[in-house]
């Protein structure tokens, strides 16, 4: 959550506003969208594991 | 361009639709087999976020300010990505406290306090009506750009002559509608709308793939793939500055970001999604990643809906509405009816779910109470208050809509539909610092909440909505341009002098840190009030309590007049089976003139605050049990008697700890005890047998001679001579047990005199020559030259020193015996070493040898047993330990034995040299 946090305010993103393309691709629109990406899977196999945790626990 | 009379077929026939869904989602629960009740409709049910401002008005945004739309998505992403921490905490606490809305929420933390949840209505209606007021021109004006395509459009959507002929009512009427039959059919204790939960997942699927439509639409058919679009794109230097970040744009994406973190927490519609609809806590864990990934698919496609419409429109397109107007340009007006009736779903869900959760706000915290308060209604003696509770619900729904029509009309017509938004999210964003501090500050109190609320929400309306208003020409301008009264420091976007920022951040500057420093600074100066303690305790500390609060009540009201009271506010059925199940639940009697118990009173109270807030359930339930409510102070008493009670019992423990303690060392010393027991036995049946020996030959020769008259001369001397050499033998084994018990006892006389330890070995030696020489035994004695000065009892070394020495000449080789003496000065005492050449010692014995009558072990079988006494090394053990030396054998396996007597004293001068000395004597035999 932190770690969102502080990839997107300033002064972190005004380091991606950069000219170029990646992919052919803008550099800080890909650098939202694989972020945001990468996060979402990190959470849902995160919970996952908290899910199992808890189960292990309850049995 | 499409026709008008297809467009309103195609918008009444997806409200029907919508309908049907919810009337059907509703009957799925009656009937018991709800598939609203799961993690996927919860998280589509959450994107009730995306409004028309995301649908429409994010094109808008990336088409003026590039990436910043992003912010707004990027908040709510953070807080579901970190639910963990704050979201399951709000739906635990939710839950335990059956909160109905966010008004209740707040106010049940700060004491169930009324006049907090009627301010917090307040600032909430005024806060959502812009928001809804920006819905109502999202579908008015989406109608119009898809009716009338032209130049002239933009007239006539803001100059409509009637309001009749304004879309934007019919919108509002519709919806005021839906939210009528879908959000108040009936009063529930648990506030539960799952019919009305499922049109909105159902329209959150629309409104995605409509978007995703046109998204694929404007990047794979207008241009040859995203990459071409962004090529185009950044080839146009307009359009190119679009894909960086603003210079000065720090500030801004600062702000928006925690703006739309405190909206998906304190929107009155996401707090009604998330934690009132919520039915399983474990949904929430599937909705912080899947809610993010919807969002992200509805974003992916919006930065290139906005360059493609920047490229190819003409400049008097409204970007706001380029997610329909691209797809007309490119003549697919099917495509555009699609993407119009997704933006026709992002503002009803919004609305519906708005109203609802106003409307309950509303009527629980603010009609309500206020009608409980005007006596001359009688509302605590009437029979059925459902019809009221319903009709009040109803009422506000369309007070509700109607304002955000009344703004819609006359103010927000002419700003960018995110404007309208951020001015909304600047309201509810006043919540945050009483809620998180609620949450984790046990500090807060109610003073200091009302008046945080109160000077932020001011200073919002002062800074934010009044520019507004002044823009839309209700007000002078000049108020807004030299401020109020005329004075520079006052001017609303530029209060005392703080310039340099743009307004929506210098408005949220000013009210939340205000707001939160009042909110602080109050609350460190006033006592909170003994509710207002225990309610942010169980807040606080949600996670570590278990149960609930029903030491509040004393058993004082029949369970008659607790079922009645329900009945009237939620009717006989429901009122029915809640009691039942209650009464099934406790195993106890649910109906009947019978007192009810604490726990009953107390479920009363969480059931009707579910129907009409915290705090007008507490004037209730108080109406019934009255006088006999015990006072909070009472309470607190209580829990400070039982904490006092724990106290007291932990310390009892503490004494049964120390009592097992004692005996468990009871315990040990009895069993040393035991042992001592069976040694004294022991000891007994030795001694008796050690003394019998010699008393049984006494004995028998005496038998002897006194029955043999006319014995030999020889005979009878012989006999005589075993006789006293047994009376012998038992004199001095009864003198050493009498020795041993007085050293035992310490009765032992000593005469302690500087002795050098020398001469005691040489007398010792000397006394013992005749043992040696009648058994031929090899004498070896190596002295050191230094030696040490001893204060002992010199006789007494000398018994023990003779002692070793007999038992190492009987003990030496048969054959050849050879025993060895070797006094050392140490430092710090004087070491003896008397070596034999025999059979040694085994190695389990090296200690018990020193034990009384442990002799047994050492002798060979074909030996004749020593005429010892068996206490020769108890005694000497027993000397050496006075004399704080120490004694203990040694016996290397082939070895013979040595046993070693170190004495401590000290080191004197060196007298003689080493005298080694070999005395041989020749046997005489025995």
């Amino acid at each position: 959550m932190l770690v969102a946090l502080f990839l997107w305010i300033p002064p972190l993103v005004g380091m991606f506003s950069l000219d170029g393309m990646v992919f052919g691709l803008p550099i800080l629109f890909v650098y939202f969208f694989a972020g945001w990406g990468i996060l979402i899977i990190f959470c849902a196999l995160l919970t996952r594991a908290l899910r199992n945790a808890a189960q292990s626990e309850g049995r | 361009m499409l026709s008008s009379e297809l467009v309103i077929f195609v918008s009444l026939f997806y409200v029907g639709l919508l309908y049907t869904i919810a009337w059907w989602g509703d009957k799925r629960a009656r009937d018991g087999h709800s598939w609203v009740r799961n993690p996927t409709v919860y998280t589509l049910s959450i994107a009730v976020y995306c409004t028309s401002w995301t649908f429409y008005g994010a094109v808008g945004t990336a088409a003026r300010n590039g990436l910043e739309y992003l912010t707004i998505y990027l908040g709510p992403t953070v807080i579901f990505l970190g639910w963990w921490f704050l979201l399951r905490k709000m739906l635990r606490i939710s839950k335990a406290h059956r909160i109905t809305s966010i008004a209740d929420f707040i106010s049940s933390r700060y004491g169930k306090s009324t006049q907090l949840s009627v301010l917090v209505t307040l600032i909430a209606v005024v806060g959502t009506t812009p928001y809804i007021a920006l819905q109502l021109k999202a579908i008015a004006t989406s109608y119009t750009v898809l009716t009338v395509w032209d130049h002239g459009m933009v007239d006539t959507a803001q100059h409509s002559l009637s309001i009749f002929s304004d879309s934007g009512f019919w919108a509002a009427l519709g919806l005021a509608l839906f939210g009528i039959l879908f959000g108040t059919r009936f009063i529930d204790a648990d506030e539960h709308h799952e019919g009305m939960v499922a049109a909105i997942a159902f329209e959150s699927l629309v409104k995605m793939f409509a978007l995703l439509a046109v998204g694929i639409f404007v990047c794979f058919v207008m241009y040859g793939g995203i990459g071409d679009l962004f090529a185009q794109a950044a080839a146009n230097p307009d359009t190119a500055q679009l894909l960086l970040l603003r210079e000065d744009s720090a500030p801004r994406w600062l702000t928006l970001m925690m703006l739309s973190m405190a909206a998906i927490l304190c929107l009155p519609r996401q707090f009604q999604v998330i934690i009132v609809e919520n039915v399983d806590e474990r949904h929430l864990a599937t909705a912080s990643w899947a809610f993010p990934l919807y969002l992200l698919l509805m974003n992916l496609f919006v930065l290139p809906i906005a360059l493609a419409g920047l490229g190819a429109l003409p400049a008097w397109a409204d970007p706001d509405f380029f997610v329909i107007s691209v797809p007309l340009f490119e003549n697919q007006s099917m495509l555009a009816l699609l993407a119009y009736v997704g933006g026709l779903s992002a503002s009803t869900s919004m609305v519906i779910v708005a109203t609802i959760a106003l409307s309950t706000m509303v009527c629980n915290d603010l009609i309500v109470p206020a009608l409980l308060r005007i006596k001359p209604l009688r509302l605590t003696e009437r029979d059925d208050l459902t019809g009221l509770l319903i009709f009040i619900r109803r009422a506000s729904i369309v007070v509700v809509v109607f304002l955000g029509f009344a703004y819609y009309r006359s103010a927000g017509a002419t700003d960018a539909l995110a404007e309208i938004g951020l001015i909304s999210f600047a309201a509810t964003a006043q919540f945050i610092p009483i809620m998180i501090g609620g949450l984790y500050w046990k500090g807060g109190t109610k003073t200091g909440a009302q008046v945080g609320l109160v000077v932020g929400f001011a200073l919002w309306g002062y800074t934010l909505l009044l520019p507004s208003l002044a823009d839309s020409g209700w007000m002078d301008p000049a108020l807004i341009q030299n401020g109020a009264f005329g004075h520079p420091w006052l001017r609303p976007e530029n209060l005392l002098g703080l310039t340099g920022f743009a307004p929506l951040t210098h408005a949220l500057i000013w009210s939340i840190s205000l707001n939160t420093a009042f909110y602080v600074l109050i609350s460190l100066f006033t006592q909170p009030s003994a509710l207002e303690r225990i309610q942010a305790t169980l807040f606080v500390d949600a996670f570590s309590r278990k149960g609930q609060d029903t030491v509040i009540w004393r058993s004082s009201a029949s369970i008659d007049d607790l079922y009645e009271l329900v009945e009237r506010f939620l009717g006989r059925e429901r009122a029915f089976h809640s009691f039942r199940e209650f009464g099934w639940e406790k195993d106890t009697s649910w109906r009947g003139k019978g007192e009810a118990d604490a726990d009953m009173i107390a479920f009363t109270e969480r059931l009707l605050a579910g129907s009409i807030g915290a705090a007008s359930a507490r004037v209730m339930v108080s109406s019934v049990a009255k006088g006999e409510m015990v006072s909070l102070e009472e309470v607190l008493e209580i829990l400070e008697e039982t904490s006092h009670v724990i106290e007291y019992s932990q310390r009892l423990e503490q004494k049964s700890h120390e009592l097992e303690k004692a005996a468990a060392e009871l315990r040990a010393a009895n069993d040393r005890l035991k042992e001592l027991d069976r040694l004294k036995d022991e000891f007994l049946t030795m001694v008796s047998h050690e003394f019998r020996t010699p008393l049984t030959s006494i004995r028998s020769f005496s038998e002897i001679l006194v029955d043999t008259p006319n014995l030999e001369h020889d005979k009878v001397e012989h006999f005589l001579s075993i006789i006293v050499r047994e009376s012998e033998r038992l004199t001095r084994l009864i003198d050493d047990h009498l020795d041993l018990a007085r050293l035992e006892a310490g009765h032992s006389d000593w005469r302690a005199v500087d002795v050098d330890p020398r001469t005691v070995l040489d007398e010792s030696v000397e006394a013992v020559k005749g043992l040696f020489d009648s058994r031929a035994v090899q004498l070896t004695t190596e002295f050191s030259r230094q030696s040490v000065l001893l204060h002992v009892d010199r006789d007494r070394l000398t018994q023990v020193f003779i002692n070793l020495l007999s038992n190492a000449a009987k003990f030496a080789d048969p054959d050849h015996p050879s025993v060895t003496v070797r006094g050392e000065a140490m430092d710090g005492g004087y070491l003896v070493s008397i070596t034999d050449n025999g059979r040694g010692v085994a190695q389990t014995e090296l200690e018990t040898i020193f034990d009384k009558f442990s002799r047994s072990g050492k002798y060979a079988d074909d030996q004749p047993k020593p005429s010892g006494s068996g206490l020769g090394l108890a005694i000497a053990r027993h000397v050496v330990e006075h004399c704080q030396g120490k004694i203990w054998a040694e016996s290397p396996p082939g070895q013979g034995a040595t046993f070693r007597v170190f004495i401590p004293g000290q080191i004197m001068e060196a007298i003689d040299a080493v005298r080694p000395g070999v005395f041989r004597t020749d046997s005489f035999g025995t």
